[in-house]
C-alpha cells in the first residue's frame, strides 16, 4: 500500500468518526462564539474597535479554540486500539502525522467559520477591502497552528498533565505565525488596504517549518 | 565535592569578587546613563551564557536523539535548568535597567520578548519532562521538544524584530560600540559567568547521573526481591 493511500484512509477515518457525533465541531463552534461574546464584553461592548484591536480578538479566539481541540484524535484513537494500529501502518510514520494535520486542520477551518461570522456580527465589523487575502490569512493561520498543534499533542501524548502543558507549549511556539496572521489581517481590514509581504513571508515560511520538522522527527517520536 | 571542584569553586569566587569590583568601581560611568550603565555587565553576560546554556541543551538533544546514551539527556536537562536561571536573570536586570533609561518596567522590545518567549519555551520543557514517566520515554520526549523549541527561537526573534525594536546594539559590524574598559569589564564578566556555567553543569549533571544510579539500583533491588519471592 503506498504512502498516500495510507494517508487519505487515516484522512477519511478521522473526519468520518468525527462527523458520526459531530461532538468537536459543536463544542468547537459554541466555545469560539462564547470566548468572542466573552471578549466583546471585557471590551465594555464597544459598537467599533480599532482594526488592529479586533484583529488582536480575533485572532486570540481562534488560537483558544484551536488549542481546546488538539487532543481529540489522540484521545479517540487510544480509546479504540488504533493508536498500536497506526505504529504499524506499511508506510513511513511521518504520513502519520500529515494525515493527522490535514484532518485536525479541515474540522478546525469548519469551526471557526461560526467563529469569524460571529466575529463580523458581533464586533461590527465591515467587509475586508481585501477579501481573499483575509480568507488565505484565515486559511494559512490555521495551517501552521493546526501542524504546530498535531505535532506537539504527539510530544505530550504521554504527559499527565497534557491538557494544561499543550498550550503552555503551543502559544510560545507560535509567537511568529500570530504576529503574522495579526499583521496581513490588520492589512487586508485597513482603508486603504495593504499587503505587509514580509508577513506574508513569515506565514509561509512557518508553515515550511511546521512541515518539514515533524518529517524528520516524528518517526523518532512514535517509538515512545 | 572533591578537592579539584572546591579549587573551582574558590577560584571562581576570587574571579566574582574581580568581575564586582571591575563593574562596580573600575569601568567608567556612561556618558548618558551614568552609573546605571553598570547593570549591563551583568544582564549581557547572563544572557549570552543563557544562549550558549540553551545552544548546548540544543546539541545534546541532537546527540540524544541520534545515539540514544542517557548522558547527553541528562547534560541537555542540566543546561536547560541553568539556562532559565540565567534567563531568569537577563530579565530581572533588564526590567531593573529599563525603568530608569525607558521609563517603563517592560517594553515590547524584541530581546526581551524573545528573552521572555524563550523562558516559556523552556519552563514548559520541564513540566514536560517533569510529568512523563519512563527514562528513555521522557529523554526522547524532551529531547525532540527541545530540538523543536531551540529551532523555532530565530523564527521568534526575527518575527519580533520584524515587529518593533528599540534596543542599542552593543557589538555592531565595527566592533564594540563602547570604551574599551568597558569591553573588558563585560568580556570579563562574561569569562566569569561562563565558568560559573561550566562549574553548575558539572555538578548538575553529575547529581543527575547520581539519581540515576539510585534509580536503577532500586530497581534491580526490587526485581531481586521478587525474584526471592517467587523462588520461595
Amino acid at each position: 500500500m503506498n504512502a498516500w493511500r495510507v494517508f487519505g484512509y487515516l484522512v477519511w477515518k478521522d473526519i468520518k468518526i468525527e462527523f458520526r457525533g459531530k461532538q468537536f465541531l459543536a463544542a468547537s463552534a459554541t466555545f469560539g462564539v462564547l470566548m468572542l461574546f466573552i471578549t466583546g464584553v471585557a471590551m465594555d461592548a464597544a459598537p467599533s474597535l480599532p482594526v488592529t484591536w479586533s484583529a488582536g480578538l480575533l485572532w486570540l479566539n481562534v488560537f483558544f479554540t484551536t488549542a481546546i481541540g488538539l487532543t481529540r484524535h489522540d484521545r479517540k484513537d487510544k480509546e479504540y486500539g488504533a493508536s498500536l494500529g497506526l505504529r504499524l501502518i506499511p508506510a513511513d510514520p511521518s504520513v502519520v502525522y500529515y494525515a493527522k494535520w490535514v484532518s485536525t486542520c479541515a474540522l478546525i477551518l469548519l469551526a471557526q467559520a461560526a467563529l469569524v461570522l460571529a466575529f463580523f456580527v458581533m464586533f461590527n465589523q465591515h467587509t475586508p477591502s481585501l477579501l481573499g487575502m483575509f480568507v488565505m490569512t484565515l486559511v494559512g493561520g490555521i495551517v501552521g497552528l493546526s501542524g504546530i498543534g498535531s505535532f506537539l499533542s504527539a510530544v505530550t501524548a504521554e504527559s499527565a498533565m497534557r491538557d494544561l502543558l499543550l498550550p503552555l507549549l503551543l502559544f510560545p511556539l507560535s509567537v511568529p505565525l500570530f504576529l503574522a496572521v495579526l499583521k496581513i489581517t490588520v492589512g487586508a481590514f485597513s482603508a486603504p488596504a495593504f499587503i505587509p509581504w514580509v508577513w506574508v513571508d513569515v506565514l509561509a515560511g512557518y508553515v515550511v517549518m511546521v512541515a518539514v520538522l515533524p518529517w524528520l522527527l516524528y518517526e523518532v517520536l512514535m517509538e515512545v | 565535592m572533591n578537592w579539584q571542584v572546591k579549587l573551582l569553586v574558590v577560584l571562581l569566587a576570587a574571579f566574582g569578587a574581580l568581575d564586582l569590583y571591575l563593574a562596580l568601581l573600575w569601568s567608567p560611568p556612561e556618558a548618558q546613563m551614568g552609573d546605571l550603565v553598570r547593570i549591563m555587565y551583568f544582564h549581557v553576560a547572563s544572557a549570552w551564557t543563557a544562549m550558549l546554556a540553551f545552544s548546548v541543551a540544543f546539541v545534546t538533544a541532537v546527540l540524544y536523539v541520534i545515539f540514544r546514551q542517557i548522558k547527553w539527556d541528562v547534560i541537555s536537562v542540566s543546561s536547560v535548568e541553568i539556562g532559565l536561571v540565567y534567563t531568569s536573570i537577563t530579565l530581572v536586570t533588564g526590567m531593573l535597567w529599563a525603568k530608569p533609561i525607558w521609563n517603563t518596567w517592560w517594553t515590547w522590545d524584541p530581546r526581551l520578548t524573545t528573552t521572555l518567549i524563550l523562558w516559556f519555551l523552556f519552563i514548559g520543557y520541564t513540566l514536560l519532562r517533569g510529568t512523563v514517566s519512563g527514562l528513555e520515554r521522557r529523554a526522547l520526549v524532551s529531547s525532540i521538544y527541545a530540538i523543536v523549541a531551540f529551532a523555532d527561537v530565530p523564527v521568534i526573534h526575527l518575527s519580533v524584530k520584524l515587529w518593533r525594536s528599540i534596543h542599542p546594539d552593543l557589538i555592531t559590524d565595527s566592533g564594540f560600540q563602547m570604551p574599551g574598559s568597558m569591553a573588558f569589564t563585560l568580556m570579563f564578566g562574561f569569562v566569569v559567568f561562563l565558568l560559573v556555567y561550566v562549574l553548575l553543569l558539572y555538578m548538575r549533571a553529575k547529581s543527575e547521573f547520581l539519581r540515576l544510579r539510585l534509580f536503577q539500583l532500586r530497581q534491580a533491588s526490587r526485581a531481586l526481591s521478587r525474584d526471592e519471592r517467587g523462588g520461595m
